[in-house]
């Protein structure tokens, strides 16, 4: 188990080390001049654009560009804003934990809903309980976040006036209730694709002799359900949950920019209007590490569940 | 057969049909047979003729929405079919249990071997997590499994075959059924763990005092550990018969042929025997007896008449028009 994580973890940093040459190229590829932007479109001299070039390493040829960004990163320090003149770093960590409740809210509502109602599917397969379960979640899963999020507002906040819709409140309980929303718009997506998953991964179990091993012992329909069956179901749930931290992060960045949210999200929504290219790339290396965490998590999480597993 | 009161379990006019897609399949029809304490009846036949859905519906494993079960199966005087599935919950693996052909697939994968017999102990007879373990791991050693305690806390995958169906066997003892059924308990199984499994199914059948069916397409199994035989064909019984006499003097053509197509050490040059065809499909309808397609000895009145299951001597039935051998 260790040697695997330790293999992982360097994989990890390779990876992190190819994708921070493909977001700095990009950020080097777009059109316009850092310095203009810096300067924010203000009339300048030629000596002074010389003069924040200079400062900012941008006439160095660009492997040294690279480098000086990467040995920043790798002390922990990010760069810093074009726009903000603010270290990207206590940008990202300012951000952090509104897009970290918003992301745990969803998958809180997902985990919740989508494995009882994906349960209940896969047994009462084939009745109109499945089939009414099965249409909500095709409704679900082909609406994009931004659509599903405009018609919760609709209904929600325009017509029935019982949640707000913009914002994040200011006391505890009042956050909680200006975050429910987007966290909804959120998780429908994943509600639908988890259930869809629960459902057809159960049905597939349930059919297997060792269920017909545990009816045959005589345990409860209960016990055979969530023992003997969900137990196994949960691994390929499990996969489809960890890939589903990436359409998570982009769900993150429409949901923040619909409910008005100042996430992490909406800074990199911003920051590549504004062409602020370092918190551009501060911030999507930060959310693509991220997202390698968590997949070694659930990796790890494997070998918990299932005892088939060793590394 | 007459009505016998020392019966564990009758089964008396047997049918189970399947609502599939195709319409409505048969899978047995008018099955009768009863099974005295400490007896072993094993149900003969080829693959889809009916042996383990015979075998399942006495516990009523099969979907009830998708099946359909007519007749009476009556055990201690009591007919199952007319119990609800929570008084079934209650006979499962308590006093009736079942072990199943494939042990590899049989267990659980995610739970240990363990827990699969405790939760089985607990359940039924409602003793402490302690007590089960203890029950359990006593169980473990007298089904051949030795280091017992450290054995209780693996999983299914660190096992062999053979070792599994002897914790099949262990969960299916462990509430101390009346009643075993065991389909084909060997077929996934080497032929040397073959007789180690049968050995000791033979040593707990004694030590437990419970009666057994055993499902199986071998016959070497039959003439090793069952007092009685039950030929199945096409979801028919086709003959009935103590052990010895159906050896040496089988009725029935087909068992005529199951017996032909044992292959004899020794006869180099020989091609292995079969018996010509295929068994019917269960959607067909067959006019007359259901072998007469594949039937050697077959006259006209085969072909327009079905034979029914009747005696010919004592605890000796046969459907067939012409049986090979007059008693």
């Amino acid at each position: 188990m260790t040697t695997f994580v330790i293999r992982r973890l360097v994989q990890i940093i390779l990876v992190l080390m190819v994708v921070s040459v493909i977001i700095f190229s990009m950020a080097h590829l777009a059109p316009g001049d850092p310095a203009l932007i810096m300067m924010g479109g203000k009339q300048s001299s030629p000596e002074v654009l010389e003069n924040v070039r200079n400062k900012y390493h941008l006439n160095d040829p660009l492997i040294k560009q690279y480098t000086y960004w990467m040995t920043g990163v790798l002390r922990g320090d990010l760069g810093e804003s074009y726009k903000m003149k603010q270290s990207v770093t206590d940008m990202i960590i300012g951000r952090l934990p509104l897009t970290i409740q918003l992301a745990a809210m969803s998958m809180f509502f997902t985990l919740l809903l989508a494995v009882p109602l994906g349960i209940l599917a896969a047994v009462k397969k084939s009745t109109i309980v499945d089939h009414v379960a099965t249409s909500l979640a095709l409704v679900c899963l082909s609406s994009p976040v931004f659509l599903t999020g405009i018609m919760l507002i609709l209904v929600f906040s325009y017509k029935l006036q019982w949640l707000p819709a913009f914002g994040i409140g200011n006391s505890v309980a009042e956050n909680f209730k200006f975050m429910l929303l987007p966290s909804i718009a959120l998780s429908l997506n994943m509600i639908a694709l988890n259930m869809k998953m629960t459902r057809g991964s159960m049905i597939e179990i349930m059919d297997t002799q060792y269920i017909k091993t545990a009816r045959s012992k005589g345990m409860p329909q209960n016990t055979v359900i969530l023992k003997h069956g969900l137990k196994n179901a949960i691994i390929p749930i499990l996969t489809v949950s960890s890939l589903q931290i990436g359409f998570l992060m982009v769900g993150t960045v429409l949901v923040e920019v619909t409910f008005g949210i100042g996430g992490l999200g909406s800074l990199i929504i911003n920051a590549v209007k504004s062409s602020d290219y370092p918190v551009v790339q501060g911030t999507v290396l930060f959310m693509v590490t991220v997202f390698l965490l968590i997949n070694l998590i659930v990796d790890i999480l494997y070998a918990v569940i299932d005892p088939r597993i060793k590394y | 057969m007459n009505v016998n009161h020392d019966e564990l379990i009758r089964v008396k006019g047997l049918s189970v049909k399947f609502k599939t897609d195709r319409g409505e399949a048969y899978a047995v029809r008018n099955v009768n047979f009863a099974i005295k304490p400490n007896e072993t009846l094993g149900l003969v036949g080829e693959s889809g003729s009916g042996k383990s859905v015979t075998a399942q519906s006495i516990l009523k494993l099969h979907p009830s929405d998708r099946t359909k079960i007519a007749g009476e199966i009556s055990y201690k005087g009591q007919n199952l079919l007319d119990k609800n599935e929570k008084e079934m919950q209650k006979i499962r693996g308590n006093q009736i249990s079942m072990i199943f052909q494939d042990p590899m697939i049989s267990l659980n994968p995610v739970i240990r071997v363990g827990e699969q017999i405790s939760e089985t102990i607990r359940y039924h007879k409602k003793i402490s997590r302690k007590e089960a373990m203890e029950q359990s791991i006593r169980l473990i050693n007298q089904v051949g499994i030795p280091f017992a305690e450290e054995r209780y806390y693996q999983y299914p995958h660190e096992f062999s075959g053979g070792m599994l169906q002897r914790f099949m066997i262990a969960i299916a003892l462990s509430c101390n059924p009346n009643f075993l059924i065991a389909d084909e308990p060997t077929t996934a199984l080497d032929v040397t763990v073959q007789a180690q499994i049968l050995r000791l199914m033979k040593k707990l059948q004694k030590d437990f005092g419970m009666s057994i069916l055993i499902i199986t397409h071998n016959l070497g199994i039959v003439s090793e550990i069952c007092d009685h035989v039950a030929v199945m064909y096409a979801g028919e019984l086709v003959e009935i018969s103590d052990v010895i006499p159906i050896f040496s003097n089988p009725l029935h053509p087909y068992t005529y042929g199951l017996l032909e197509a044992i292959p004899v050490l020794g006869q180099k040059h020989k091609k292995l025997k079969n018996i010509e065809g295929h068994p019917p499909n269960i959607f067909d309808h067959i006019q007359g007896c259901n072998f007469s397609p594949r039937c050697p000895f077959k006259t006209d009145i085969c072909l327009t008449e079905k034979p029914i299951l009747r005696q010919v001597g004592n605890l000796r039935y046969v459907a067939c028009h012409n049986p090979l051998n007059h008693i």
